[in-house]
């Protein structure tokens, strides 16, 4: 017999075990009425985001019940794309059913991503519009997505663009003023240990190692490429000048007239995913430093050409 | 980088607006909140504040038009906005909006503005303001709360560029406050 107390006990049980169950057929979205997520931290799918300075959006970040298993990279898990990457420009990716593109680089600086939910460091935060099939109006969001393959040469500017040279400084041998027919040897300081390492962007990072320096002597001669020596600072970057400096126009601190002489520095420039080196087609591969330059006074001892 | 969304990142770059916005959040601190309306009390002839009058009432509309347009209960937010604002500040609103409701995400309540603060150069300027978005909270349309995040519970400075088109003024992008306002 059922006692009313054994009746109250599995009906108690009945609904535990539904509640459990609903809890775990939907995780996403009932995850956001479960009364006990308080604070705003433990709410997995609704985040701020700051779209613009000081206005605020709030963002569900979860993938749809029809993405697969979420993630929101792009549907590559299960056996080929399973939306329609047919029309332009919503021909990128898959979400799920939903033919999409995204802005990449992301349109919101890297500061204002909502870290905390980042799904892996491969992801990147940004906007997403989608095609919906059987559906006019498009599916805009702003989502954590995995950068499919044609969308790293659009990250590879990015990290390329993160990657700072160094101030570096020049000047020549013999110190003030050189002469006619004299080796000018230039240096250049500041190199560091002629590796330049950019922060990450999305999964990319670059990394540039110096290659030469470009030297403009500033006397009309060609430009010199010199191998960078970054222990006995820049050497084998001589010039011979050949002709005095009186007539220039442009002048050195003591204003004395000079050769406006200048200096870049070249970089190769490789971009690794999680650590493995991947080729970017259309990306350069090398960077060149702005030009910064001194002022070199040519004069003319009759002696010193002799003696050459 | 394509497509038809409005650029985050181009609000970021601002320029001249951003000196501006220096300049005009310079005295807010010590000012007070009653400060805001006396300029226009005693000099109405004056053509300068003639114009700031002007923005202030746009710049009001147009904060009641992005609470009604995140409301849910408009069906075009696009034409709340409508001599309001530039055509790159309704686009973006509008998408906001939009995304709302396809998230079915709406904002209750409305957010409380103070120290409204104008500056003006000939055809452009700036209007900032201080803004507590704690009265504003954000809901799904089944009436469950979203949590409000901790940025919410605070007054935040906003600063927006107006521009002068044709004679009417109307509020552009949003530009960084650059820490100059304390609310």
């Amino acid at each position: 017999m059922l006692s009313p107390r054994r009746v109250s006990q599995v009906l108690v049980a009945a609904v535990a075990l539904l509640v459990g169950l609903l809890g775990s057929v939907v995780p996403g979205q009932a995850a956001v009425v479960r009364p006990a997520a308080a604070g705003p931290a433990s709410d997995p799918c609704y985040v701020l985001i700051q779209v613009s300075p000081g206005v605020f959006e709030y963002v569900n970040i979860c993938p749809d019940p029809d993405e697969d298993g979420g993630g929101g990279d792009g549907g590559e898990g299960g056996g080929g794309p399973r939306c329609d990457l047919t029309e332009e420009p919503y021909d990128e990716f898959c979400l799920g059913t939903k033919a999409c593109r995204a802005d990449i680089p992301s349109p919101l600086p890297e500061s204002e991503w909502p870290e905390a939910h980042r799904p892996s460091p491969d992801h990147i935060f940004t906007f997403v519009q989608c095609r919906v099939p059987g559906q006019d109006e498009l599916y805009e969001r702003w989502r954590w997505i995995e950068p499919y393959e044609g969308a790293l040469p659009g990250l590879g500017w990015q990290a390329l663009g993160r990657l700072q040279t160094p101030a570096f400084t020049m000047s020549f041998t013999p110190a003030g003023m050189t002469y006619v027919g004299a080796d000018t040897q230039y240096s250049i300081d500041g190199l560091g240990d002629g590796e330049i390492i950019g922060s990450v962007a999305g999964p990319l990072q670059a990394t540039g190692t110096l290659s030469h320096v470009e030297i403009d002597p500033g006397d009309g001669s060609e430009f010199l490429e010199c191998e960078p020596d970054l222990e006995e600072r820049s050497r084998g970057c001589e010039h011979v000048y050949l002709q005095m400096s009186h007539d220039q126009t442009t002048e050195d601190f003591e204003g004395r007239p000079g050769f406006a002489a200048q200096a870049r520095l070249v970089y190769d420039v490789t971009f690794t995913m999680g650590g493995v080196e991947v080729n970017l087609p259309g990306v350069p591969d090398t960077l060149e430093s702005p030009w910064n330059g001194t002022v070199v006074p040519v004069g003319e001892i009759q002696a010193l050409v002799r003696t050459r | 980088m394509s497509g038809s969304f409005p650029r985050a990142g181009r609000r970021f770059t601002v320029g001249l607006a951003c000196i501006l916005a220096v300049t005009a959040c310079s005295g807010d601190g010590d000012a007070g909140e009653p400060a805001a309306p006396e300029p226009t009390a005693t000099v109405t002839e004056n053509p300068a504040s003639q114009a700031e009058e002007a923005i202030r009432t746009v710049f009001e509309q147009f904060m009641d038009a992005v609470v009604e347009a995140q409301s849910g209960r408009s069906d075009d937010p696009a034409a709340l906005f409508e001599g309001l604002a530039t055509e790159a500040t309704i686009e973006f609103n509008a998408g906001i909006a939009t995304r709302y409701a396809d998230q079915g995400i709406v904002r209750v309540g409305e957010p409380v503005i103070t120290d409204v603060n104008v500056q003006v150069v000939s055809s452009s300027g700036v209007v900032s303001a201080c803004m507590d978005e704690s009265a504003w909270s954000p809901e799904l349309v089944t009436g469950e709360a979203i949590p409000p995040a901790e940025e919410q519970l605070t007054p935040h400075p906003i600063v927006y560029e107006v521009v002068n088109a044709d004679g009417s003024w109307l509020i552009g992008d949003a530009i960084e406050p650059g820490g100059t306002i304390t609310c």
